[in-house]
């Protein structure tokens, strides 16, 4: 066919972004995860788009709107998923929008390169719903690859329209709008494809069908619930215990009624024909296979298979050639493992770098308007601690986050996307996952790793890509032990004053590197330690299921990586810096500028805290920075300095040398202060808005707990050893 | 001074925990405690014996005294009462008792089904967490799980209804000599008859086989033991086919496979269960399908391995990999779909 216009420029499709207002139509976008779903909606919806979660889920839910023909629609992104038969939280997401959020129509995405794996969702969505239509997404890439799909074939097979499209030009867009519309405003009649059951499960469907159609008129698919009731499905059973089904399905009742499992459970008015229908079920389950649901899956692919044999011609070789190529290339012996330590490194560096300068810029910028705003305010006549309280302590705090982080955030993050949706992370993921299994995680664990680099707030959400339970939680309880950007900054400072200074200068630069190294193993090491620990004691018995998708390599959609990974993040760190740094600099300007006794409350509290610190190797300085820096880790240096030098606002010294006069000479580091405050600066808590996430992605106290406490109890006793040790040794002191 | 305040403080915060945590401990101990003997009474009027307090107090461990304040406390929640000397559970105490013997067998099958937990840790840890379990809990677990028809150990799991599963067995006496079985129902009437039955350990799930048959009796070994029964009692026996205990080894796995060959899947084996064996099924990998090894990761030693399977590249683990058989493919096939 020949191709239409881009999308953008299509006459037909208007992007409507996040205005939706008044819409006419509800549509769901549905398919398997790596078909290019998430790039046709954006072309649809435009690049601004809804994104949050599910209720009470952590499944990123993503919504927008277009305008076409005059009519506005709604898009609802559906999860990812291979099927609608296991019990995973995405597989139930999709499965109850398109059974019970009335969607008008569902647009389900097919990947044209692998239509028989495709075909397996497809089938289970035409039993549920028949405004059904289907968009056989990467034609282009199918065609580069000799595959053939009869596209008006599949439509005949499927009983529904198929519109071939190829998602990142648009091509086919305007058509599959039309089919959309079509199939929404029942111009077009669709007569969805039944999957042929193995005769002793057809057998017991039937005998439940009409039984449901008596007690819940009007219900449309009666077959596929009855298939889902001889399985076992929580949801569907309720409803039908109930008498809550028919409400459900028609949409009187909202979606949100459904009864969620946290929630205490009222008296259930019970239905007695839905419990009729219960008890039959029971007996006919009774009477089937014990393995009829392994059966269940095979008829759908078997049925997938003798599909995708009439409707798919491949030409010559498969031609997977390029793919395989790149795989032994990436998984090579030898070449697998340089190749991937000079990517991460060559994307630190970048990241580093590229940072420097847009650091400064925002820094001189940020602390220009300070300087403006409290000549201002004085200009006013507002006392000085006004003043002081609102532009030296919140403002300053906000300011010094926004310009440490931000940057290389907005430099790491895209670079992340990038390599994640060329399909090159999940070989990382491939070459490292012996390592992992080792101590009882994921391969993916190392992704999420390498994301907490960049912030272990986004690595713990990160480790949702981790789809067996156990796996994701040991992902999430050590994801701190990778230091993130924030901490970067104490890293690279103890490292050139203490460390470089150490060695002759040939070899400062080197061994200032070095120890940065040094600090960034001892994590990684106390990564592998902690889940081992965690995987054999705490979460011995936690559900555990490994598998791990290799997509083909595909070409990126570099705009929306850029929009989406720069705006999804600087909106985050930005909330993040309002939130918590901003109050955190608040509190540091009232200990520094609050006098007891003629010192200030920051001298107070370090004298406080200084035995305990000097128990660690540290002193009372450092730790009260690390309580007070908990909103934002970025801060603790300009803290600590602020301390020592008796300023009354956090600052930096101007250079190395004077660093180093202020740290040796007037607060008496040694060595040992900071080999101490190197390892606890990788091993301690994570700061609050980490603590938070973990909070809201395991929804519970507990995890929450212990992975605020056990670090920062790890940190205390290494460092408490490792001081201890150097004491008595007789190196220092 | 400051490390005296810290110390005190993280004092303090321990036997406030202690404190709140001991008060919780204790009332679910004290519920537990009864349900427990609930659970043993229930137990005792399915096996048509009957609950004596002394037996109950040396079951439970309690006192005697302690055992009477137990027993008045559940004859004040009308679960039990006294019939003459014995302990008899009124119906609310029956229906407590099937709750229970519920709620252990479904949270056993979910801990085999679902996490890593040994078998034989399963019912430790049952014994627990059936006191936690409410009615709402477990219908949603049962769905779950898939209605499932046994425990871990071949026990029967009871529907809500208090129905059990209908047992279809054949008696002993028509089972052929030789065949491995397992009892899985042993009629209760009449009741000298059971108790002989149980003198002997045919109880359900134990297995049998019948070495010997006589018109008079027939000599068994019952779970290891030799043991003759009379073919009145052995017609009062309900077996069925042992299930295997060890399954036949297919000739490969896909873990055999090496790169670039192909193979047709037979079936996952059964020791893969719940979570992991639908995602193996919903990933395509289901009787039938056609597996290409593709990618071994030369790091780990070949494990993970890649597979291609229905057009995607999916790597499993050597665990996984060993657990999904399959027979080899001539190579002329060519219905790879890509």
């Amino acid at each position: 066919m020949t191709p239409t216009p881009g999308c953008s420029s299509c006459p037909f499709v208007q992007q409507l972004g996040i205005d939706l207002s008044e819409w006419d139509y509800l549509v769901a976008l549905a398919g398997n995860p790596n078909t290019g779903k998430s790039t046709l909606f954006n072309r649809l919806t435009g690049l601004k788009q809804h994104v949050g979660n599910w209720p009470g889920k952590t499944v990123t839910r993503a919504e927008g709107g277009f305008e076409f023909n005059g009519k506005r629609y709604k898009l609802v992104d559906l999860p990812g998923t291979y099927s609608l038969l296991s019990a995973s939280v995405e597989e139930e997401i999709a499965r109850d929008f398109i059974l019970f959020g009335n969607p008008d129509g569902v647009i389900v995405v097919m990947d044209a390169t692998a239509v028989e794996r495709n075909l397996n969702l497809t089938l289970q969505i035409l039993e549920i719903t028949d405004r059904v239509v289907v968009a056989l997404n990467l034609m282009d890439e199918a065609r580069r690859k000799g595959i053939h799909v009869n596209h008006r074939g599949l439509a005949r097979e499927l009983g529904v329209p198929v519109v071939p499209i190829v998602a990142r030009t648009g091509e086919g867009i305007g058509y599959l709008m039309q089919a959309l519309e079509d199939v929404i405003e029942g111009r077009v009649r669709t007569h969805p494809r039944r999957i042929p059951l193995d005769p002793a499960l057809e057998h017991a469907v039937r005998e439940l069908v009409p039984l449901i159609e008596q007690a819940f008129p009007g219900v449309r698919n009666a077959r596929w619930i009855a298939i889902r009731l001889l399985d076992g499905d929580p949801t569907i059973e309720r409803a039908v215990r109930t008498g809550e089904l028919s409400a459900l399905l028609t949409g009187e009742l909202p979606r949100d009624a459904l009864p969620v499992d946290e929630t205490p459970q009222e008296e259930e008015t019970l239905y007695p024909p839905g419990l009729a229908i219960l008890k039959k079920a029971d007996i006919l389950r009774a009477a089937l296979d014990e393995d009829f649901r392994d059966r269940l899956v095979e008829d759908i692919y078997n049925e997938a298979a003798r599909i995708t044999q009439r409707v798919v011609r491949v030409e010559g070789t498969p031609a997977q050639t390029w793919d395989e190529r790149i795989d032994r290339i990436v998984t090579h012996p030898v070449w697998g493992l340089p190749l991937m330590l000079l990517g991460l490194a060559l994307a630190f560096w970048v990241t580093v770098v590229g940072a420097n300068y847009p650091s400064e810029w925002l820094a001189t910028l940020l602390f220009g308007i300070e300087g403006l705003g409290a000549r201002a305010f004085q200009a006013l006549g507002l006392p000085w601690w006004v003043t002081g309280f609102l532009w030296h302590g919140v403002y300053r705090g906000l300011a010094w986050v926004v310009s440490v982080m931000l940057p290389p955030m907005a430099i790491f993050f895209p670079i992340f996307t990038l390599l994640e949706d060329l399909g090159y992370l999940p070989r990382v993921a491939f070459n490292l996952d012996w390592l992992f299994k080792k101590v009882g995680a994921h391969g993916k664990q190392a992704l999420t790793m390498t994301m907490g680099f960049g912030c272990n707030a986004a690595g713990v959400i990160a480790t949702r890509i981790i789809e067996s339970p156990r796996e994701r939680l040991i992902a999430i309880l050590t994801n701190n032990f990778v230091p993130c950007n924030g901490r970067w900054p104490t890293l690279i400072m103890l490292g050139t004053v203490f460390v470089a200074a150490a060695f002759p200068p040939a070899f400062a630069a080197f061994a200032a590197a070095g120890s940065i190294v040094a600090a960034v193993l001892v994590g990684v090491l106390f990564t592998f330690i902690v889940s081992w620990l965690l995987s054999h004691t705490l979460l011995k018995g936690e559900a555990s299921a490994f598998t791990l998708e290799l997509p083909p390599y595909r070409r990126p959609d570099i705009v929306r990586i850029l929009y989406t990974s720069l705006i999804d993040r600087t909106i985050f760190v930005l909330w993040r810096a309002v939130y918590m740094a901003a109050p955190a600099g608040g509190l540091i300007w009232i200990l520094a500028n609050v006098h007891v006794h003629g010192q200030s409350l920051v001298h107070w509290l370090a004298a406080f805290l200084d035995p305990f610190g000097r128990l660690l190797g540290l002193d009372g300085v450092i730790l009260l920075s690390y309580i007070v820096a908990l909103p934002a880790n970025e801060i603790v240096v300009p803290t600590m300095i602020m301390a020592y030098s008796g300023a009354s606002t956090v600052t930096e010294v101007e250079n190395l040398a004077a660093l180093k006069a202020l740290l040796v000479g007037q607060a008496g580091w040694t060595l040992l202060t900071a080999v101490s405050l190197m390892l606890f600066a990788v091993l301690h808590n994570p700061c609050s808005t980490t603590i938070l996430t973990i909070w809201k992605e395991t929804g519970s106290k507990k995890w929450t707990l212990i992975g605020a406490l056990l670090p920062l109890a790890i940190a205390f006793l290494v460092t408490f050893v490792v001081a201890q040790v150097w004491r008595l040794s007789g190196w220092v002191m | 001074m400051g490390a005296h305040v810290f110390i005190w403080l993280i004092v303090v915060l321990v036997l406030l925990w202690v404190g709140k945590h001991g008060w919780e401990e204790y009332r679910i101990r004290r519920r537990s405690t009864l349900e427990d003997a609930i659970k043993y009474l229930y137990d005792c009027e399915e096996h048509h014996r009957y609950g004596v307090p002394e037996a109950l107090a040396g079951k439970l461990g309690l006192s005697t005294r302690a055992t009477l304040r137990l027993l008045h406390r559940m004859a004040q929640r009308n679960l039990i009462r006294f019939c003459g000397n014995r302990v008899c559970l009124t119906p609310a105490g029956k229906a407590l008792g099937l709750q229970l013997l519920r709620a252990h067998r479904l949270w056993e099958r979910y801990l085999s089904d679902y996490t890593d937990v040994p078998l034989r840790e399963i019912h430790r840890l049952a014994d627990k967490r059936e006191h936690t379990l409410t009615q709402e809990d477990l219908q949603t677990l049962e769905a779950t799980l898939g209605h499932p028809r046994r425990d871990p150990h071949g026990d029967p799991i009871p529907r809500e209804s208090g129905e059990w599963m209908a047992e279809v067995g054949v008696p002993l006496t028509d089972w052929p000599v030789g065949q491995p079985a397992r009892v899985v129902h042993v009629e209760d009437e009449p009741e000298d008859l059971f108790a002989q039955a149980l003198a002997e350990g045919l109880i359900p799930g134990a297995d049998v086989v019948i070495l010997e048959s006589k018109p008079e009796g027939l000599h068994l070994k019952v779970d290891g033991n030799d043991v003759w029964i009379a073919s009145i009692l052995a017609a009062q026996v309900h077996v069925i086919a042992a299930p295997a205990r060890v399954e036949e080894t297919p000739p490969m796995s896909l873990a055999d496979l090496t790169r670039g060959e192909r193979a047709r899947v037979i079936g996952i084996s059964r020791e893969i269960r719940g979570l992991l064996r639908r995602r193996l099924l919903d990933l395509g990998f289901t009787r039938g399908a056609i597996v290409q090894e593709v990618l071994e990761s030369a790091f780990g030693r070949g494990d993970p391995r890649a597979y291609r399977v229905r057009g995607t590249l999916i790597a499993l683990r050597r665990e996984q990999a060993e657990h999904i058989y399959a027979e080899p493919l001539t190579d002329e096939g060519g219905d790879v779909t890509p």
